[in-house]
């Protein structure tokens, strides 16, 4: 289309006559110093705690320290331009970022603004980035399930609506996976989910945002983006907005899920910011409201009460370790927040067992309630059959000679082991998981070489979808293995296994 | 000028006791040709910046003692006993604010492109006065960068009537507009 000059001066001179020249009394102070992402600001007298305000060349700051004769600010942008002197202005409102379905599909900073390249967000919402959690009697126990499609951790450590489950583990053993993993699943759930990535690199969030849209879930998925090299500010308010886009769906009576990846690198933000604001240092030179800052965040996740319309915030938070040191500072203070956590092991992941949960040490604390009664049913014997395994495991090494019964509960175990790897991106549905486990715990696995398990499976899902494919509905549907189900499961399994082995 | 923590303290002091003794323009004199006094006289400044021992405490006594009331004069003392010297600019400013404050007097600045006639001026702070009901005194500051209009300034408020403002302002309006 031909754009004439005409038709945008005649667009302008109306913006501009339509301009209305307005002007209020600001309430101004002035840098007396500038660096390292903080501002010290003499005057603003009546500033308010964490109240936004404005620097000169477009720069926002929050107040984070009132001290007697100075203010301290964290600003979410360049210092290059500000210098000793410049005027600072008092907005009056507290921190705040756009909030709504307008942020659905978006990759935004953590100040709501767009990166995507998109176009403008038109966010008719904005909530303040901290907001105050819920107390009790807003809130109802977890009890609807939020499936990861993750075998081993819908069967053994399942997690509910509203929890908060840590996913805990070194350095490139697959924790991201596992969150991305689970927003991909939450595809047609009626989730809406919230990946929250801090001082990451930028070139590993394009891979997560290339791998969501290539799945269809940026449908549903908001990114907030806060790169390595954004300064320490933007970093330490990232998860706030995050949970912030995630509370506007909860209060709406919907469902969210809100990844923090991850939180380390939040707490060393955080840790930056506030030795710079001359906060004293504690343990590992940690401030002493650590504690509070991943508390505090993580208690946003609730799931509500039915006369508020039963909506949910889950929060899946990350905690990268050092070497395995779970008993670090960081790690200790967000086992203890969340409930419960998934442990990744390292000599697992090495090992050729992807996801390299350790089932041994992973907790859910509350999932339990949220698992579908047929899940329940068949995890059961499974976490019966690993226990005994891993029992055995150590001892078996010492002796070859071993009874019939023990070598049976053995290969039972490595079989089981087997059945609950998954390859990365690949959520499987809740039905298909039980049928598989189904398949192990009945024992039709147990004269298949281990190496061939995987096929097995594969072939043995193929199969229950094209010669019994209701059988998979009804399981979805009735969400529990009675007696006729469980006949015609087994008659099924029976079947497979006999033309597999031929 | 930044006023410390420190000088606001001892302003705060100071006043209220001038205040109780009813002798607050005594001391805002005596304050006031205190730092002329100084000021003129580089040798009594480097002086003062000594740490304050008897013999020296003496000298002082005989130089100021009878020029001052004898609530400033011992001001001063407890001043230069905290080595604290370097404050007394600041002291004298938040001292002087406060006093504003009691008397209702505002001292306000005007910023514009260039100097204000004379009439203008006084017919401004008029103006100001009767709308913020005290006593006004306005000095006026010359910025060319402000292009034109004007921009006033009090305390810590500031109302920004520049013409600067205006086009950063329709910058944003204009940028906000766009599709």
């Amino acid at each position: 289309m031909e754009v004439k000059a005409q038709e945008i001066s005649t667009i302008l001179k109306r913006q501009i006559e339509q301009y209305a020249v307005t002007t209020e009394f600001e309430e101004v102070g002035e840098i007396i110093q500038v660096g390292d992402g903080i501002a010290r600001v003499y005057g603003l007298e009546n500033v308010m705690s964490s109240e936004l305000v404005e620097f000169p060349h477009g720069v926002f700051g929050m107040a984070l320290n009132l001290e007697e004769d100075n203010v301290g600010c964290i600003l979410f942008g360049s210092e290059k331009y500000l210098k000793e002197g410049d005027p600072v202005k008092r907005t009056g409102k507290v921190m705040q970022v756009p909030v709504g379905e307008e942020m659905v599909g978006r990759v935004v900073n953590p100040l709501g603004q767009p990166l995507d390249g998109k176009g403008p967000i038109k966010a008719k919402e904005f909530y303040q980035i901290e907001r105050k959690a819920l107390g009790v009697v807003a809130r109802q126990p977890v009890k609807e399930p939020l499936q990861t499609g993750i075998k081993a951790i819908d069967s053994m450590i399942p997690i509910g609506r509203g929890q908060r489950e840590l996913i805990i583990g070194d350095r490139q053993i697959g924790k991201s996976t596992i969150a991305i993993d689970t927003i991909l699943n939450q595809k047609g759930q009626n989730v809406y989910c919230i990946y929250v990535a801090i001082g990451q690199k930028g070139s590993t969030i394009s891979k997560v945002v290339k791998t969501f849209e290539e799945h269809g879930a940026m449908e549903y998925t908001t990114v907030i983006l806060s790169a390595a090299n954004d300064p320490a500010p933007m970093q330490y308010i990232a998860p706030y907005s995050g949970a912030a886009m995630g509370e506007y769906f909860r209060d709406n009576g919907r469902h969210a899920l809100c990844v923090y990846d991850d939180l380390s690198k939040h707490a060393w933000a955080y840790r930056q910011v506030s030795l710079l604001l001359r906060r004293p240092p504690g343990r590992e030179a940690y401030p002493g409201d650590i504690f509070y800052l991943h508390s505090r965040l993580l208690e946003r996740a609730a799931k509500l009460s039915d006369e508020l319309g039963g909506g949910s915030l889950t929060a899946l938070p990350i905690v990268e370790t050092q070497a395995g040191d779970f008993s670090a500072y960081i790690p200790t203070n967000v086992i203890s927040i969340t409930d419960g956590q998934i442990y990744l092991e390292p000599s697992l992941f090495y090992g050729g067992i992807r996801p390299s949960i350790n089932v041994g040490l992973s907790v859910s604390r509350v999932g339990g309630n949220a698992q579908i009664k047929a899940m329940k049913q068949v995890a059961g014997k499974l976490r019966l059959d690993l226990a005994q395994y891993r029992e055995l495991e150590s001892f078996a090494k010492f002796s070859s000679e071993l009874d019939k019964a023990t070598q049976a509960q053995l290969s039972r175990g490595q079989r089981m082991v087997e059945i609950l790897k998954q390859d990365q991106n690949k959520p499987m549905p809740v039905e298909k998981q039980i049928a598989v486990i189904f398949l192990g715990t009945q024992g039709c696995l147990d004269l298949v070489p281990v190496h061939q398990i995987q096929r097995m499976e594969h072939e043995f899902l193929q199969y229950i979808e094209t010669k019994q494919p209701d059988l998979l509905k009804r399981i979805a549907e009735t969400k529990e293995i009675d007696d006729n189900l469980q006949a015609q499961l087994n008659s099924v399994c029976r079947e497979f296994s006999a033309s597999f082995n031929e | 000028m930044i006023v410390t923590a420190n000088a606001k303290r001892y302003a705060k002091a100071l006043f209220e006791l001038a205040q109780e003794k009813n002798q607050v323009d005594e001391v805002h004199r005596d304050f006031e040709k205190f730092l002329t006094l100084v000021k003129d006289n580089s040798d009594l400044q480097s002086f003062l910046l000594l740490p304050l021992d008897q013999e020296r405490q003496r000298i002082i006594s005989d130089l100021l003692k009878n020029y001052f009331t004898e609530m400033f004069f011992n001001f001063l003392l407890v001043v230069l006993k905290n080595k604290r010297s370097q404050l007394f600019e600041q002291i004298f400013e938040e001292f002087e604010k406060r006093i504003d404050v009691l008397k209702n007097r505002l001292c306000a600045v005007a910023i514009t492109a260039f100097p204000l006639p004379a009439d203008i001026l006084a017919q401004m702070t008029r103006d100001i006065a009767d709308h913020l009901n005290a006593d006004v005194r306005l000095d006026n500051k010359v910025d060319p960068s402000i292009i034109g209009g004007i921009i006033l300034r009090f305390d810590d408020k500031m109302f920004n009537a520049s013409l600067s403002q205006q086009f950063k302002k329709m910058k944003y309006h204009l940028i906000q507009n766009q599709k």
